[in-house]
């Protein structure tokens, strides 16, 4: 076996390609790429690593956005100050929430992906038809040369990093105005909202006429005692008791079938102690498409 | 033409500074990122050299710096899966076929070191300036670089 150093310098002679200063000062005044001094092709976008960058990006971003609204929300709404606002509109939950955070982050790493795709494809193409990606950074001699080299190889890169940061910046934006929005209470039915003011008139009648608005198997429920018939009103309509509604009502569930829940703040008092509490009706529709309430129920703080 | 006279002088001083300083660079930056990222990078840190030549001239270790240039320049380029490719034996005869992998197993410090002075007798001073090290450290790494080389190759005693 030969020496090491033999090898060495024998290896190294037969590989390295050596510069004259022919090539260097030839390389500085023309601009024709001469094939020793065409560098390698320089780092690309990659479809892979646009997707794999673009979705986690957008997971960051949107959700660390959703993440800092719940906390925000959550302090802002101090524990035992009576109820919060229920938000209502269906589907738009917290849990159906992360998972459009995924649907998108998935949207935009395979808009990213094509992306990145088809900027592969123009540069097979390139090289295909015999052209060069890469330009001789040796012919601006006035041009700090590592300022051109960055600027002219990292292009497209920067571009689609641009793109995407925008892309996920209004995203975050978009999320934080639907996370925004979901304190938009959905709107109570006209013709529940005429049953409801139809209950409330009939209640303060204090004539019993109220139960006649209930379905035959309705009830009310006030803590765990379950009242029917004439029995509604006196409850509802306590003497010595005055009662102030204190929100809109709020639709919280609205199925197909025509059964709705609604609930709706309501303060009580008298003489000697004031109590926050929520009223639930459940709404139903019978067979002949009238709107009877099934049971009301009233929460009160103790 | 006073214009001229200064150029060709400066042609002529960057032609002799090219053919002293380049077979040390070539080899340590061959060395340092394989053959073929070695080249361009010589090349590139070269033709900087040129457009800054009123600010190499002058330097007191201008190889040292330009094998930072190449350094610097080596980050954009893809490295090849292979660093150090086969020669075909028609080409080269006596290379033991381990010995582009048994480089490719060294660091890059040590590579340079090892086949800059056991491969193309430089000084340990002279390889010292080139990677900004202590001469001890450049001994260092000779030594370890050299040792796993004649492991991997089979070889005792480095006649």
């Amino acid at each position: 076996m030969r020496d090491v150093s033999g090898q060495l310098a024998d290896y190294f002679d037969a590989t390295v390609e050596r510069i004259t200063p022919e090539d260097v000062l030839a390389g500085s005044e023309v601009r024709t790429p001469s094939p020793r001094l065409d560098p390698t092709p320089k780092h690309q976008l990659r479809p892979a690593w646009a997707v794999a960058v673009a979705f986690m990006t957008t997971l960051v971003v949107i959700g660390g956005s959703l993440g800092v609204m719940t906390l925000l929300r959550a302090r802002l709404i101090p524990a035992g100050s009576g109820f919060a606002p229920i938000a209502a509109s269906p589907g738009t939950g917290s849990d159906t929430g992360w998972l459009w955070v995924v649907v998108v982050g998935l949207v935009i790493a395979l808009m990213a992906g094509m992306a990145g795709m088809i900027l592969k494809g123009r540069r097979t193409g390139r090289e295909a038809n015999g052209g060069s990606t890469m330009t001789m950074t040796t012919d601006k001699p006035q041009v700090d040369e590592s300022v051109q080299k960055l600027h002219t190889t990292n292009r497209v890169l920067i571009v689609a990093v641009v793109v995407l940061a925008l892309l996920a910046i209004g995203l975050g934006g978009w999320a934080i105005y639907q996370a925004t929005a979901d304190d938009q209470v959905a709107a109570v039915p006209e013709n529940v909202a005429a049953l409801l003011n139809e209950w409330d008139s009939a209640n303060n009648q204090n004539d019993g006429s109220v139960a006649d608005l209930y379905a035959i198997t309705g009830y009310h429920q006030a803590g765990t005692t379950r009242l029917f018939g004439e029995e509604l009103a006196t409850e509802l309509n306590l003497p010595g008791w005055d009662h102030e509604w204190t929100t809109e009502p709020y639709l919280i569930v609205d199925n197909d079938d025509g059964r709705y829940v609604v609930v709706r703040g309501l303060e009580i008092s008298n003489d000697s102690m004031v109590s926050n509490s929520v009223f639930v009706y459940e709404v139903g529709t019978d067979s002949d498409g009238q709107l009877e309430i099934l049971q009301t129920n009233w929460i009160w703080e103790n | 033409m006073k214009t001229t006279d200064t150029d060709t002088k400066a042609t002529q001083a960057f032609t002799r500074f090219v053919k002293e300083v380049e077979p040390r660079l070539s080899y340590a930056l061959a060395a340092a990122y394989g053959p073929e990222v070695g080249a361009d990078v010589t090349a590139d840190a070269l033709a900087w050299a040129w457009e800054h030549w009123e600010k190499v001239q002058i330097m007191t270790n201008a190889p040292g710096y330009l094998y930072r240039v190449g350094q610097s320049k080596a980050r954009w380029y893809h490295r090849p899966r292979v660093l150090f490719p086969q020669v075909p034996p028609a080409e080269v005869s006596g290379l033991a076929p381990e010995l582009p992998g048994a480089l490719g197993g060294l660091s890059k410090n040590q590579r340079v070191a090892v086949v800059l002075i056991h491969g193309l007798g430089y000084s340990e001073r002279e390889v010292a300036d080139l990677l900004g090290l202590s001469r001890w450290s450049v001994r260092t790494h000779t030594e370890r670089g050299l040792g796993r080389l004649r492991s991997a190759l089979g070889v005792t005693v480095d006649a």
